[in-house]
This record gives structure tokens, C-alpha cells and sequence, in this order.
């Protein structure tokens, strides 16, 4: 009975302490919750909000139903409050880390749903006109605004712009400017977190229109702006901006904003337009004033001053009276020629030549030519030639002489000449074709009165070339007699070469005065015609910019064959190798007259090097590289294999050379020209001293692999010089031999493969019969194949 | 290289005859001066007489260059004058459409 109540206590204590665990009682509030029993469930909740892990979240869950509760039936007051009983929750709970996600999320919500409910009502606010509540109310839905009510926030800022939008325009209407500029500010504000939208750019354009209205600089990074965008009051800024340009006279740029987006039709626009135009003609009648004022100045710097100044407003008498422009050009026109004339009074012939080489294609002038030839002529003269100028004065004065048109022109100023006629018949220009508007000019034969042309420019160039020699400075007098040369040169196979009559130049005037592209052009058509490469080799002289292509690529084989001399001239070894590539071969390939000339250049190239070193056996492998190299062969071949002769011969002789040595170089040079008696001849002799040493001391086993050698690639050459240098050999060692025993002679006469003629005993002391008396002994043996060696060397 | 028409003193049009003549005046009016050597008074009509070379003298030293006379530019236009401030900056005023 005891143990029964005991029991009974303990099952009593049991149940007790169970049904008061936080998780039954947890389980007991679930279970009120699933009921709809809320107020129970909360109870319980509430109760072990710090004893169990979810419980503080339950009694967040069952307050925000309640609150979305409210939210259902329009009690929006009630519903912020419970959504913010919500957000209080958290505070009360003391163990909610593990739940703290599941917290965050409902949080959020609840914030959420609380922005939703306060925004709509600003949007009541707004649609009862009261915008400083509307404005309060949105300020404070972005305070609830989170990730969970994004647009609620872009909504929120996008009213709220449009109200202070709409307070800008308040003020404006009342020309409030400032205000209205204050509104527009906190209005754009509201986009730095959102879109830019439509509503953004009008206040934009408000903001700059205000700026105008005020007379401010307007920002032009926003007209930039706001002129590609699409809106309204585009054309209200756009017309006042352009209004406020011309009034900064800024005149090209107002044009441009009329011309891009106001309408010509307005009679505003219009307006503003003939404002334009009558700015440009004020400012062109005002250069044009200018002009006139300072015309008949007789100082050369108010010439000067007032010609560079036609130049640069032209462009504004364009736009201003255009119908004027004709006069500027003639007045122009006279005062660079009455420059001219200054220049020429005062001596200035640099200026002269600088003056004239600005004006476009003066070569085509003859009377600038002309004058520009003689302001050259007259430097040198004068001594006025130096390091600086000389090639453009030696290129223009070439050019200017080797024009007929130029001298030509030289008539037109005199009049003695009138009883005369002249002949462009031996004249050293270029090709003139004949005009019969040309008096007195023809192409017959010169007489007493037909006078020639040609005696009239070679004495101009004899007095250019007599008054350059007479330069003081020795140093300057090289550099300008080569250059002139080479560019007299060039001009006078320019002239000589195209048919076609063109700006006949020099290179160097040439490339000055981008003609070189003509000049090329022709050089280029004459080559295709006649496949004459020197008209390639011409062409270099004037290319500029490596055109056309054909200049480039005779280039390039050029080039490849110069470094192939220069590597052989340095003797280089690694630089010729690296001259050695099939593109190389190939670009030498396309032009035969230089690939005819590779080798002679080469064979040149050596003769030098050899008449310094001909001793000197480095130059080998330079020479086979070069061999290599060049496309044809037997010449080079020739000079090589000579080389080796005389260089064996010199260094055997003097005994600085091996004869081993003297047999592997001599057999190289035979297999280079084997048709060359000297080679065999040398070869043979070199051999013959190679046997001797064979048969008195022993010779390497690769020299004696050589002399095998000479067998295999003997020719009826060799054969013959080798039979006469060894036979000799071999019949003086087969007389000492026959003096010996007659049965070791016979065996040793059968070993080498000889009739038996006599004997010689001096030289039976190294060999005797073997144990066996039927053969010879290793002497014996060794001596046999050396001579049966000499033997097949002979037959 | 002298002017052989300086030398002379004749002009660049002169006739055979006259630099024929112009020696014998250079020559006794170089006695008083010795401006210029006999042989440069030779050399100068030698020179003259050959028209080739002359052509050379006359490209070396050319006969002076006229060049046209320039004349005033005339502008003769009518300005309106237009004021900017007549403009009316409010002509496309789109503060009346909001």
C-alpha cells in the first residue's frame, strides 16, 4: 500500500513536472495556434518566450497576422500598430539568436507593410492637394522603406520629386527664380538613388531654363544632356540658350543650336538667324576695313602681317560676304607678289624661296619657278648657302633650270628678243611639248637666229656650278657638290626616262613637295614596259613613303644584298647566315638584272678581302656561306677554289702548313672546280707529298681515308696529274724493293698488284716472311697496302 | 656674276645698236670712275650680244616685276542693326503649358 501511494506520488511529481517542460507546453500553444485559439496560443507563447527557442518567433507570427488582420479590414492605424508590436517582439525575448533569420524576415515584412500603409496615405495627401502632409507622410514611408518594399521607395522618391517639381514651378510661375532653383536642386536630389526618368530631365530643363531666366552661365554638361534626350521644353532652353550664345557673341555655336532644334519658320528664330548672319558680315566688312586701311603700306612687315592675315580670314569672309571672297583672293594674290618683288629689293632671297615654296603647287607656275630659281641662284651668289638650306636651294634650283617652261618665261619681260626666234631643240629640260601659242619657240635647228634654249640653261647651270665651287667652306662645299650631283643625276634620268611630260624634279624637291607619288607612278609603268630595272633603281631615290609597291619590294632585294656585302666586308659570318631565308632568295628572285649582279658584287667583295688576307683561312666558311647564298655559283666557285690553291701553296711552302692539311683544303677546292688544271695539278702534287709521309713516318687514318677518298671522286683531270706526281713514287720504291729476296718481292709485288722489275734491300729490312714463309709479315702487309694504295691512286 | 646691264647702263630692252654704243659711253665713263675693269666692260657687251647669253643675264637678273595695282575693297552693305534685346526670350515660353 505504501509503495502503491509512493508510486502514485511519483506518477503525480511526474505528470506535474512534464506538463510544465517549455516544450510541451510549446507543443500546447502550437496546438491553441492550430485551433485559431490566438489569444491562448500568445498566453502560452508569452509565457515560455524565455525558455524556448521559437516561442519569442510564434508570438512575432501571431501579431503580424493580426496585423495583416487589420490591414484586411482597412484599420490601417491599428495595423501599424501591430506591425510594430511586431518589431518589439524582439526586444522582449531574451534567447532568440537561434532564430534570428526566421526574426529578420518577419521584421522586415512588418517594416515593410508599414511603409506600404503610411505611402498610401501620402498618395491621399496628394490627391487632396495637401503636399506639405503629402511630403511629411513620403519622408516618413522612406524611413520603413527596406528591401522588401523597393518599389514602395522608388514610388515614394518619385512623388516626392514630383511634388518639389511642382513647388519649383510655383515659384518660377511667380518668378521666384531662386526658390525655384532651391526646389529643382531637392527634386534631382531625389534621383540619386533611382532611375533617371523622364520627370528627372524636365527638371533638369527647368533648372537650366531658371539659370537663363536669371541670366546665369547655364551648365553646358546638362545642355549637352538634355540635348539628346527627347522632351518637353526642349525647345524654350534650346531657344533661350541660343539667345543667351549670341549675346556672348558666341556666334557659331548659336548658329548650331538653331540649325540642330529650333524651327526657322518662328519669326524669333529668325530673328536671332539674321542676327547671325549680320555678325559674320560686320566682322568680315570689319577684316575687310583692315585690308584696305594697311593695302598701299610700303613696310615689308605690314605686307607680311596683312598677307598672313588674308589667309586666316578668308573663312570668316566666306561666311560673312561671301561675295567679296573673289576680291580677297585677288588682293591676296598682289600682295604675294608684291612680296616677292620686296623680298627680291631687300635682298631676302630665303624668304623668297620660303615664301613662294608655301604657295600650292607653285611648280606648276613658271613664273614662281622661275622666281623661286633665282632667289636660289642669288643665295648662292651671294654666299648665303648653308648647312640648313643648301638642299632645298640646290633641289629648287635644279628644278626650276630643268624646266623649258621656265625659261621660256624669261621672254615675256624683255623685248630684244622680238627679231629672234628660239629652239627648244637641244634644251636640257623637259620635254616640252610645243603650244602653238608659244611665239617664237620651236624645235628646229639652231642658227644665228634661232637661238638654243639648251646654250641658255647650260650656262645658267655652269654659273650655279662655278659660283658652288667657289663656297670657302670646304666641309659645306662636299656636302653640296655630292648632294647636287645626286640629285642632278636623278633629274636628268627622270627626264631622259619618262616619255610623259610631268613636274620634272629632284627627289629631294620631290618628296618636299609630295610629287614623289607621280614621279613613282611613271618610273613604275616604264619599269613594266621595258623590264629595265634602273628605272627601279631611280625610283628609290624618290621614295617617300615606299610607294608603289614594286619600289618597296626592289627595295627590300636591295637591302637583302647589301647586308649580304656589308656581312662579307665585316666578314660577319653570322650576319650572312642570317641573310640566308627563302623570302630573302625570293625577293631577289623577281628582278633579274640584280640577280645577275649578286655574284659579281660578291666575287668583288672577296678580291678586297683576299688582297688584305689572303692568308687567312676565316675567310672559308664566309666564302661557302656566300656560295650558298648566291643564286649563280661558278664564278664565286672559281675565286674560291683559287683562294684555297694559293693559300695551300703559300703556307706548304713556307711550311706553315701541314700536308695532311693542305690535302683536305685542296680537295675541297677540287670538289668546287674540278675542271681547273691548277686545282688537280695542286691537288696531285699535295697527295704525292701526303704518299711520301705515308710511306717514311705513317699518316693519320683520316688522311689515309682521304687519299681513299681522292679515288671515288677522281675526274680524267686528276687521274692524269695524279699518275704523273706518283708514278714516280711508286717506281722509286719498287727499284729499292726488287734488290731483296726475290721470293719476299714476288709476295710483296703479288700483295700490291705489280710486275716484278728488281729488287732493293734497304727496304726488305722491315719485312720478312712470315712463320710460314708463303706470306709477308705485318711490316711486310702494312707496306703492301700502303703502296697498293699509291697504285690505285695511279691507275 | 656683274649686271652686264648695269655695267652698260642700258636697259633690259636695249637693241643691239645701243649696247654696241654703250660700250664706248661705259668705257669713257669708267676712265673717271675705274668702277669696273676693261674686261668686265668687254665681257658685259660680249655677253649682251649673244642671245643665248643674254637670256642667261636676263634670267639672273630679271627686269623688275610690275605687278597690278590693287584697289580698295568695297564692302557697301546695309546693316538692320538688330538689337538682341528686341528679341522676345519668352517667345517659346513653356512654363504657361504646365
Amino acid at each position: 500500500m505504501e509503495v502503491l501511494i509512493f508510486l502514485a506520488i511519483v506518477a503525480v511529481i511526474g505528470y506535474l513536472y512534464y506538463t510544465n517542460l517549455p516544450e510541451t507546453k510549446f507543443q500546447r500553444g502550437e496546438e491553441a495556434l492550430k485551433n485559431g485559439q490566438f489569444n491562448s496560443a500568445l498566453e502560452i507563447f508569452h509565457a515560455i518566450k524565455n525558455d524556448h527557442d521559437k516561442a519569442g518567433l510564434r508570438i512575432a507570427e501571431i501579431k503580424f497576422q493580426a496585423a495583416q488582420n487589420f490591414q484586411r479590414n482597412k484599420s490601417n492605424d491599428e495595423a501599424i500598430s501591430a506591425f510594430q508590436e511586431v518589431l518589439n517582439v524582439r526586444s522582449t525575448v531574451s534567447r532568440n539568436s537561434i532564430n534570428k533569420t526566421d526574426f529578420d524576415n518577419i521584421e522586415r515584412k512588418a517594416s515593410g507593410e508599414i511603409a506600404r500603409i503610411i505611402f498610401q496615405k501620402a498618395q491621399h495627401f496628394i490627391s487632396d492637394g495637401n503636399l506639405s502632409q503629402a511630403e511629411i507622410t513620403l519622408n516618413e514611408t522612406l524611413k520603413w522603406c527596406n528591401s522588401e518594399s523597393g518599389q514602395v521607395k522608388v514610388n515614394a522618391l518619385n512623388e516626392l520629386a514630383k511634388i518639389g517639381f511642382n513647388k519649383g514651378v510655383k515659384h518660377e510661375k511667380a518668378n521666384n527664380l531662386k526658390s525655384a532653383l532651391l526646389e529643382y536642386k531637392k527634386a534631382i536630389a531625389q534621383f540619386s538613388n533611382i532611375d533617371k526618368n523622364e520627370l528627372y530631365y524636365q527638371i533638369l530643363t527647368r533648372t537650366e531654363i531658371c539659370n537663363l531666366k536669371q541670366g546665369e552661365i547655364p551648365n553646358e554638361k546638362n545642355i549637352e544632356i538634355l540635348s539628346k534626350q527627347n522632351f518637353q521644353y526642349k525647345i524654350d532652353l534650346m531657344y533661350r540658350y541660343a539667345l543667351f550664345l549670341a549675346n556672348k557673341s558666341k556666334i557659331e555655336e548659336c548658329e548650331n543650336i538653331i540649325n540642330k532644334h529650333l524651327s526657322k519658320t518662328s519669326k524669333d528664330v529668325q530673328k536671332l538667324t539674321s542676327f547671325c548672319t549680320e555678325y559674320y558680315a560686320k566682322q568680315a566688312s570689319g577684316e575687310i576695313d583692315l585690308i584696305n586701311a594697311n593695302l598701299f603700306s610700303e613696310d615689308t612687315k605690314a605686307i607680311e602681317s596683312l598677307f598672313n592675315r588674308i589667309s586666316l580670314i578668308i573663312p570668316s569672309i566666306k561666311k560673312g560676304l561671301p561675295y567679296l571672297v573673289k576680291d580677297v583672293e585677288i588682293t591676296k594674290q598682289y600682295l604675294f607678289s608684291k612680296l616677292i618683288n620686296r623680298y627680291f629689293e631687300e635682298e631676302e632671297f630665303e624668304k623668297v624661296l620660303s615664301h613662294i615654296s608655301s604657295y600650292p603647287n607653285f611648280y606648276e607656275e613658271p613664273e614662281l619657278l622661275k622666281n623661286v630659281g633665282i632667289a636660289c641662284l642669288r643665295l648662292v651668289v651671294k654666299g648665303k648657302i648653308d648647312i640648313k638650306n643648301y638642299k632645298s636651294v640646290v633641289s629648287t634650283w635644279l628644278t626650276a633650270i630643268y624646266s623649258d617652261r621656265v625659261i621660256l618665261k624669261s621672254l615675256d619681260l624683255t623685248t630684244w628678243d622680238d627679231d629672234y626666234t628660239f629652239t627648244l631643240a637641244h634644251s636640257i629640260g623637259s620635254h616640252y611639248k610645243f603650244d602653238n601659242d608659244v611665239e617664237n619657240v620651236n624645235f628646229d635647228e639652231v642658227s644665228d637666229d634661232n637661238i638654243s634654249i639648251g646654250a641658255t640653261q647650260k650656262e645658267l647651270v655652269r654659273f650655279f656650278e662655278t659660283t658652288l665651287n667657289e663656297l670657302p667652306d670646304i666641309g659645306l662645299l662636299k656636302s653640296v657638290l655630292d648632294f647636287y650631283t645626286i640629285e642632278k643625276e636623278a633629274l636628268e634620268n627622270i627626264i631622259e626616262t619618262i616619255s610623259t611630260e610631268l613636274t620634272y624634279c629632284t627627289p629631294y624637291f620631290a618628296k618636299q613637295h609630295n610629287l614623289s607619288e607621280v614621279v613613282l607612278n611613271h618610273l613604275s609603268v616604264e619599269f613594266q614596259n621595258k623590264q629595265d630595272e634602273s628605272m627601279l633603281e631611280l625610283g628609290l631615290r624618290y621614295v617617300k613613303d615606299g610607294k608603289p609597291m614594286i619600289f618597296e619590294e626592289y627595295l627590300t632585294a636591295q637591302n637583302h644584298l647589301n647586308a649580304v656585302i656589308s656581312a662579307i666586308e665585316s666578314k660577319n659570318i653570322s650576319s650572312l647566315k642570317a641573310q640566308k631565308s627563302t623570302n630573302n632568295s625570293a625577293s631577289i628572285n623577281k628582278f633579274s638584272k640584280l640577280k645577275k649582279g649578286i655574284e659579281g658584287r660578291i666575287i668583288r667583295a672577296f678580291t678586297i678581302l683576299i688582297e688584305k688576307e689572303e692568308e687567312n683561312e676565316t675567310l672559308f666558311e664566309l666564302f661557302e656561306e656566300a656560295i650558298n647564298i648566291s643564286p649563280s655559283k661558278e664564278q664565286l666557285k672559281y675565286q674560291y677554289s683559287m683562294f684555297i690553291v694559293d693559300l695551300c701553296v703559300a703556307k706548304i711552302n713556307k711550311e706553315k702548313m701541314k700536308h695532311e692539311r693542305g690535302l683536305s683544303l685542296l680537295t675541297k677546292a677540287f670538289q668546287f672546280n674540278s675542271e681547273n688544271p691548277r686545282v688537280a695539278h695542286n691537288l696531285a702534287i699535295v697527295t704525292k707529298f701526303n704518299c711520301l709521309d705515308m710511306l717514311n713516318d705513317g699518316i693519320s687514318s683520316t688522311c689515309r681515308n682521304q687519299l681513299q677518298g681522292l679515288i671515288q671522286i677522281r675526274n680524267g683531270l686528276l687521274k692524269q696529274s695524279l699518275r704523273s706526281e706518283l708514278e714516280d713514287v711508286l717506281n722509286g720504291v719498287f727499284q729499292q724493293i726488287r734488290k731483296g729476296d726475290p721470293e719476299l718481292v714476288k709476295l710483296l709485288e703479288d700483295a700490291v698488284g705489280i710486275n716484278r722489275q728488281g729488287t732493293d734491300n734497304r727496304l726488305f729490312a722491315i719485312i720478312e716472311f712470315d712463320s710460314n714463309r708463303a706470306t709477308l709479315n705485318s711490316a711486310g702487309m702494312e707496306l703492301a697496302q700502303k703502296l697498293k694504295l699509291i697504285k690505285n691512286l695511279i691507275d | 656674276m656683274k649686271n652686264p646691264y648695269e655695267i652698260l647702263k642700258v636697259s633690259q630692252n636695249a637693241t643691239k645698236q645701243e649696247i654696241a654704243k654703250a660700250l664706248i659711253l661705259a668705257q669713257r665713263d669708267n676712265m673717271k670712275s675705274k668702277q669696273y675693269s676693261p674686261q668686265e666692260l668687254m665681257l658685259a657687251q660680249k655677253q649682251l650680244l649673244d642671245p643665248a647669253k643674254r637670256l642667261a643675264a636676263d634670267f639672273i637678273f630679271p627686269a623688275k616685276y610690275k605687278a597690278k595695282r590693287a584697289t580698295k575693297i568695297d564692302t557697301a552693305i546695309t546693316l538692320q542693326n538688330i538689337d538682341l534685346s528686341t528679341i522676345d526670350e519668352n517667345a517659346f515660353d513653356s512654363l504657361l503649358n504646365i
